[in-house]
């Protein structure tokens, strides 16, 4: 397992190299100039500020540069949303918000699925089946922001009893409704997978074969049904992740959360191109890190797998 | 030969379920006898309502079915001496926490598939002994690895640490067989337990079952379709048809004395491999009948090469022929024409008498 995990890091490594290999690319082919105003500049002073940041040197060389910098911490200064602001101390308490949004509306979204996917199994075509299935066929098709919408308007506007954009001075209860509204596409899909897997493990042989034991049916469920079922259902874990992420531009953008979705967006168009390579680069990182903690998950659950990784 | 001690007594069960399509009519009227320290097998094709039967006994019960009537009488002694009851009458929850697994046990037709891939052998092992016995973890897992040595698994304290998948499928079916036998039931179900297993495995583990099944004095419903299997194992054999007891006997009746016209036809589609000249493979012609449809009269009839008029109207009742010997068909009627089993099979039947004869001269 130890062997497995280090070998996945290393692979991980490389991947963000690439990726930011690639983003680097693509910006220098964007057209503009990260400068303001650059209309009132002449062309000179132009390319004085380039020279000043370096950005008249070639593609390959700047991208060296860049990444002999990350390696001490330096993700280099923003050129025109904060000028000359380190990027690290413009991005740091933009991440802890969102880290707290993402790592709430993951666990909320899990759980509440898991649990409305196994109510819906084990009382299958009762109101709560039904109850889950609607449920299921909204949060999947209706997009995070119909649900910000929603949300903002009735639990914010019309019965206030949450703030309507994120409010500093109480930062828990501001990321109340972005988490909702995030989580709805987790609980959903969640909902739905556990449903259907749990239905299938109780059909299963091996099911049959452990009710033969005559074990009541609270240790049947324990011990055997849902640990297969987490089997299955971690596997879609790891695309609902990705779904987290993207999801979370939009939402922070109506509640007007300051965290990295909104930096994100407001970089881009801009050609802030430091913003836009830290934040990728945040992104990277937790996806590769969620990616890897599914699949010791998904080890830990499924023996097959983790002697097969032994091995 | 002492008093035999009846386990198990089905009457007139029947068992129906609701499809798309209208009521099926999977078991007519079944009646069976499985006495303490014998093996009965349950032999039809597919559809024939053999598998239903068994569930029935287990309380395995699907939704759409409902049942027709009859009962389902089985005897056992839960310490405060002995006890029968209605399989079909006691509630699901007697059935779980009472019969299951302590009286009556399972074994499963596909060992691949009827062991938990995320629980090691030991605690599935354990499980039922843990819930049953009343016994200590120590104690469990000693006479876990005593039951693994028992159905032939070396090494058994370190085979009780791994995972199904790690085992071979006729590893796997001994193991199955072992958590069958951990709580030391009184009837044990055995449905289909070599058909998923290469043939040389095949008569290891029927061997296996059957050393058993004398070592603890059990009961044994043994339902195949193959039968040479049912030559090796069962002391009685039931053959069903579309959800009925056509003829039921002792073994040695059914194979050298058949009085069913299905019997004769499943007896001469076993392939011959020791005649001379390579026989064609004998076929039943024709389907089994569709259980959604009402049946009037004999439902082997449209396939039965002798049927008479009366097939087509009435349902044989069971004719007694000798001891434990009886065929529902007409043909055993007094007043019905004598029609004799076909050449073929009365010579292969000639065959398997002289070759028994031989082995038990050994």
């Amino acid at each position: 397992m130890k062997k497995y995990v280090l070998k996945r890091m290393g692979i991980s490594l490389v991947t963000v190299f690439v990726i930011l290999f690639v983003l680097f690319m693509l910006l220098s082919l964007m057209p503009g100039s990260p400068f303001n105003n650059q209309e009132k500049l002449s062309p000179e002073q132009i390319q004085q500020m380039k020279a000043f940041y370096g950005l008249d040197k070639p593609v390959l060389e700047r991208f060296f540069r860049y990444i002999i910098n990350m390696f001490h911490g330096d993700f280099g200064v923003s050129y025109n949303i904060q000028v000359n602001m380190p990027i690290r101390d413009m991005v740091t308490s933009r991440l802890l918000i969102t880290l707290a949004i993402g790592l709430q509306a993951g666990v909320l979204g899990t759980l509440i699925g898991l649990i409305l996917g196994i109510v819906a199994a084990l009382y299958r075509r009762t109101v709560w089946d039904s109850l889950t299935t609607v449920i299921s066929v909204l949060g999947v098709s209706l997009p995070s922001f119909v649900f910000a919408l929603l949300l903002s308007y009735f639990l914010g506007f019309k019965y206030q009893l949450f703030p309507l954009l994120y409010n500093s001075s109480m930062p828990m209860v501001s990321t109340v409704l972005p988490t909702i509204a995030l989580s709805m596409f987790t609980v959903a899909s969640v909902a739905r997978y556990t449903r259907t897997e749990m239905i299938s493990v109780m059909d299963s042989d091996y099911y049959m074969l452990a009710e033969s034991k005559g074990l009541p049916k609270v240790k049947l469920i324990v011990n055997h049904v849902l640990r297969n079922t987490m089997i299955s259902v971690i596997t879609v874990l790891a695309p609902l992740l990705v779904n987290l992420m993207t999801g979370s531009l939009v939402v922070e953008k109506i509640f007007s959360v300051p965290g990295l979705g909104s930096l994100y967006i407001t970089a881009i168009q801009s050609n802030d191109y430091n913003v836009v390579l830290a934040i990728s680069f945040i992104y990277s990182v937790m996806f590769i890190i969620a990616m890897l903690l599914v699949d010791i998950l998904y080890g830990i659950i499924d023996p097959r797998i983790r002697l097969a990784k032994e091995e | 030969m002492s008093e035999k001690k009846q386990i198990l007594k089905i009457r007139d069960l029947s068992v129906s379920f609701h499809t798309a399509n209208g009521l099926v009519k999977a078991v007519r009227g079944l009646n069976m006898d499985v006495y303490r320290g014998e093996t009965v097998a349950v032999v039809g094709e597919s559809g024939s309502g053999k598998s239903v039967t068994v569930k029935e006994i287990m309380g395995i019960h699907a939704p759409n079915e409902s049942i027709g009537g009859g009962t389902i009488e089985f005897t056992y002694d839960d310490g405060g001496g002995e006890k029968t009851v209605d399989l079909l009458k006691i509630s699901p929850r007697t059935m779980q926490n009472h019969l299951k697994g302590k009286h009556i046990a399972m074994v499963f037709q596909d060992p691949m598939t009827s062991l938990d891939p995320t629980m090691t052998i030991g605690r599935q092992l354990m499980e039922g002994m843990l819930l049953h016995l009343h016994i200590g973890r120590e104690e469990a897992r000693k006479r876990a690895a005593e039951l693994l040595r028992m159905v032939g698994i070396s090494d058994p304290e370190k085979r009780m640490k791994s995972y199904p998948h790690q085992l071979s499928g006729g590893m796997r079916q001994r193991v199955v067989i072992a958590i069958a036998l951990s709580c030391d039931p009184d009837l044990l179900i055995c449905d289909e337990p070599t058909t998923a297993l290469d043939v040389t495995i095949q008569a290891r583990i029927l061997q296996l079952i059957m050393d058993l099944q004398k070592q603890f004095n059990i009961a044994v419903v043994f339902i195949t379709h193959n039968l040479g299997v049912v030559a090796k194992v069962a002391d009685y054999v039931n053959v069903m048809y579309a959800g009925k007891i056509i003829e039921t006997g002792r073994t040695e009746d059914i194979f050298f004395d058949p009085r069913h016209p299905y019997t004769w036809g499943l007896l001469s589609s076993i392939p011959d491999v020791s005649g001379d000249k390579a026989d064609r493979l004998y076929n039943i012609k024709g389907n089994p009948p569709n259980l959604l449809n009402e049946i009037k009269g004999d439902a082997f009839a449209p396939r039965n090469p002798f049927a008479m008029e009366i097939d087509f109207q009435e349902e044989p009742p069971m004719f007694k022929i000798s001891g434990h010997h009886q065929a529902a068909t007409w043909l055993l009627d007094p007043r019905a024409p004598k029609v004799e089993m076909p050449d073929q099979l009365r010579r292969r039947i000639e065959a398997m008498k002289k070759e028994d004869a031989a082995h038990a001269g050994n």
